[in-house]
């Protein structure tokens, strides 16, 4: 069976910037252009930096405009790209997550996911005017946001407008349904507001581990255990930084938590590596870059696979015999993107590990998902096993 | 002294759901794909619109306990859909229909200001209020407030908005902030919550606040906080009634009289042959009023399926079975009293001599503006001399092609007249809109020193 590989780049957006709206324009273009098969959209709705001892600090960046929003943003002026925004989605209310989801997958044609996170941070309960949910508690209610938010998109059969002049029916009621959804915290009656999305159920990741339906989990790869360069990042961070040989290590760690991760995930749930990466380009060295502070890199402990492109090459073609993707998250947007375009999705494609998206191809099928059918859909009757209980009846 | 020549404004109501849509028709295409947002859209900023406007559902409309299938049905998420047209348009002002009852306010406020600062300074937020248990069925919180605290609610919502968009300095610059805001916390009857400033200001400071409400509360409300008003009331002589009433209300509020903008929703019938008009307002009314339609439309008003009631025939001769009508096929018939509109409508029919479904034509469908293009031009004039309206807002009755003969014919004869502007005064909707400072961003100072003449009461 041949797998499609899937490269994800997270495009993480910068504000310092009188027309951010032209930037994000800009970075989807030219993901577009290199010919990844999706782009993601973090967020985080307080700002960065909120906690303890943020006041005083001076250069403290904007926070995000809603991921959402973004990738609803580059839809029309994207044809092949998948557009997958991190949602927070504890206290939010499930009915508008479900319509803003499926907003963005019409809008797209089909090219809709979303990172459902499921942070109980008290400062996201506080904004909504709720009490923090206890850690143990999350993964529950997630489970119940994702399990309300199928069921919505489900709502509207396929073929549930019929536009019948005869009649004056513009539905067909019988394929309109509720989503009767009652969990522990909430509950939601339906049906949607907005058709089912093109891809039926826009792509569902989430973490290993969680209770929730996903299509898709996303791992980091790390490299725990091992000194920091201080010199080389900045205070803020935990990132690790990889070279060329530590590939061997990386690709160890990966094979193991990606087998491990398997055996307790549900058949056919795609599994996408998270990475860090940074790239020599233009005769500036990644390393070089990272040192100057004014490159931002993530506080995470995620692994940062630095050096020429062939580096990257090399573990995400050994990287493509055990996953299903990869999540990358570029240390500097513009030279990394760069460098991804020109050396490295070029090299995947030449070793048949990675194939660019189609334009109008929907992310499932960029992904290699079936669409699912609809949990709702009235079992047709069979018109000849009828015809057969009539000749029965009438013999 | 000759009165300054003043402009009609055109905004754009994409109808989500209402029979007012002829769905029927070859010419007729989707009411959910992209597709049909984007020309509907780009045909209007063709047309210099000021606004494009999308309502909003929160529940789908039943009839008699069961969905109502007459109807167009299904719309995107409003502010989702408007920022995938923000990157397809340019100048035109996007306006979300946003419920202040189902939504918390700082994620709302979060989200008008992602797609304020996204569009370049064109967001705005049509203000409603919502309160029935039936459409809190869908929500966390569920039918939580009441009627009568509607709109005192909605005013903490919009209160809440405003401190997080006024949260963030004016000084902070290049997407670094000196220091960042402090959170603040709101606490009333109805919201505890912490928010703090994350985004920059939008080049339009604040997105701009419109409100529909005909009730004398709802003009207050309007009066005290919108900056845009959506009235019903589109004909010359209503429509100078209502404009006195508004501007005497915003200036009770302490703002100059020209502070809140009127835009009554319209209908436009454009033809090329003055001979053509009544066959053709003709043909529209019948195909947004078909026989189903006017049936199920009095169904809803007597709370009773009515299966062999004739669409060519009478009313029926008993009184409905309900007193007040429910929510369930939104605000048209909310709370209205069945027994004694039913006789109302007997009345009239028998007066006029109207079958059921002349009677629905005639109580469901506003008289538009209909005839040529100069005709409506002349129809339009007054409006643009005694400036008792600043716009119109324009409900299509087809999809997506329905603005087509208005920006084509309309606008052009509008604009030789000197009524209509031919580009765009500025950048943002508050600029293109003549709209000062955000109410919270002003000194008394700056408002009456900035009241201009034109602004007297008429």
């Amino acid at each position: 069976m041949s797998r499609t590989f899937a490269v994800i780049v997270e495009l993480d957006d910068d504000l310092r910037t009188d027309a951010p709206a032209s930037a994000i324009v800009r970075v989807a273009r030219a993901s577009e252009r290199a010919g990844v098969t999706a782009v993601s959209f973090e967020d985080h709705p307080t700002a960065p930096g909120a906690g303890a001892g943020a006041a005083s600090r001076s250069g403290a960046r904007f926070g995000r405009l809603d991921a959402t929003l973004r990738a609803a943003s580059v839809a029309p002026i994207t044809s092949s790209i998948g557009l997958i925004p991190v949602v927070h989605a504890l206290y939010n209310e499930p009915f508008h997550l479900a319509t803003q989801l499926a907003t963005l997958d019409t809008a797209s044609l089909g090219r809709a996911g979303w990172i459902a996170r499921a942070d109980p941070d008290p400062s996201i309960a506080a904004r909504h005017g709720r009490g923090p949910l206890p850690a143990s508690a999350a993964d529950a209610e997630l489970a119940d946001v994702v399990e309300a938010i199928r069921g919505v998109w489900d709502t509207w059969e396929d073929d549930a407008v019929i536009r019948d002049v005869a009649t004056g029916r513009y539905l067909d009621r019988t394929k309109v349904h509720y989503a009767d959804f009652v969990g522990d915290r909430f509950s939601v009656k339906g049906p949607s507001i907005i058709p089912r999305p093109p891809q039926g159920q826009p792509v569902v990741f989430g973490e290993p581990g969680s209770a929730a339906e996903l299509d898709a989990v996303l791992l980091d790869l790390t490299l725990p255990g091992r000194d920091r360069p201080a010199a080389h990042l900045n205070a803020s961070t935990d990132s690790t930084i990889a070279g060329a040989a530590d590939l061997p290590e990386l690709l160890g760690r990966a094979t193991e938590a990606v087998d491990a991760a398997r055996t307790r995930l549900a058949p056919g749930t795609l599994i996408v590596v998270q990475l860090g990466f940074a790239l020599d380009s233009a005769g500036l060295s990644a390393l070089d870059r990272l040192a100057d502070e004014r490159h931002h890199t993530r506080a995470d402990a995620r692994a940062i696979v630095t050096g020429d492109p062939s580096v990257l090459v090399d573990l995400l073609t050994a990287l493509a015999r055990v996953a299903d993707g990869v999540r990358l998250f570029p240390a500097s947007l513009e030279p990394d993107l760069d460098e991804l375009g020109r050396a490295v999705l070029p090299g995947l494609r030449a070793r048949g590990v990675f194939h660019s998206p189609l334009a109008g191809d929907s992310l499932r099928t960029s992904l290699g998902l079936e669409r699912p059918t609809n949990r709702f859909e009235s079992v047709a009757p069979d018109p000849l096993a009828s015809n057969a209980q009539t000749l029965e009846a009438a013999r | 002294m000759s009165t300054p020549v003043r402009r009609i404004q055109f905004g754009v109501f994409f109808q989500g759901v209402n029979s007012s849509t002829v769905w029927d028709a070859p010419e007729s295409g989707s009411q959910t794909d992209f597709e049909s947002f984007r020309r509907l859209a780009q045909t209007a900023e063709r047309g210099l619109f000021t606004a494009f406007f999308l309502g909003e559902g929160l529940r789908l409309r039943e009839h008699l306990g069961r969905l109502h299938d007459l109807d167009i049905a299904g719309r995107p998420d409003a502010i989702t859909q408007l920022a995938a047209l923000a990157s397809v348009t340019e100048r035109i002002g996007l306006v979300a229909t946003q419920n202040t009852t189902y939504n918390d306010p700082i994620d709302l406020a979060h989200r008008l200001q992602s797609l304020d600062v996204l569009s370049g300074g064109r967001a705005a937020w049509n203000v409603v209020t919502t309160d029935n248990a039936w459409t809190g069925e869908n929500f966390r919180r569920g039918g939580y407030l009441d009627h009568a605290d509607r709109y005192t609610h909605a005013a903490d919502v919009i209160a809440i908005a405003r401190r997080v968009w006024d949260a963030v300095p004016d000084n902070a610059a290049d997407g670094l902030l000196a220091v960042l805001p402090d959170p603040f916390r709101y606490d009333t009857a109805y919201y505890s919550v912490e928010g703090r400033g994350v985004l920059p200001r939008s080049t339009q400071g604040h997105p701009v606040l419109f409100q529909a409400g005909d009730s004398a509360e709802g003009r207050d409300f309007a009066a005290r906080n919108a900056e845009v008003i959506f009235s019903a009331h589109a004909q010359l002589e209503p429509a100078t009634e209502f404009a006195a009433d508004i501007r005497a209300r915003t200036l009770a509020a302490g703002r100059p009289a020209d502070d809140l903008k009127i835009f009554p929703g319209q209908e436009f019938i454009v033809v090329d042959d003055a001979s053509e008009t009544e066959e053709k307002v003709r043909w529209v009314r019948e195909h947004q009023i078909t026989p189903q339609t006017a049936v199920a439309f009095v169904e809803q008003l007597w709370g009773a399926e009515l299966p062999d009631l004739d669409p060519d025939g009478p009313l029926p001769s008993f009184d409905p079975v309900q007193s007040i009508t429910g929510e369930t096929r939104g605000a048209g018939f909310r709370a209205t009293k069945a027994v004694e509109t039913a006789r109302a409508w007997r009345e009239l029919s028998q007066e006029r001599g109207w079958s059921i479904r002349d009677l629905v034509i005639n109580v469901s469908t506003r008289r538009g503006f209909a005839g040529t293009a100069s005709q409506i031009a002349d129809e339009l004039e007054p409006f643009a001399r005694t400036g008792v309206v600043d716009g119109f807002n324009i409900t299509p009755w087809l999809i997506p092609g329905g603005l087509d003969d208005i920006v084509n014919k309309l606008v052009p004869e509008l604009q030789e007249r000197g009524i209509y502007w031919t580009d765009y005064p500025g950048d943002t909707l508050r600029e293109n809109l003549g709209l000062r400072e955000p109410l919270t961003r002003r000194s008394a100072a700056d408002v009456v020193a900035t009241v201009p003449e034109a602004a007297t009461v008429p």
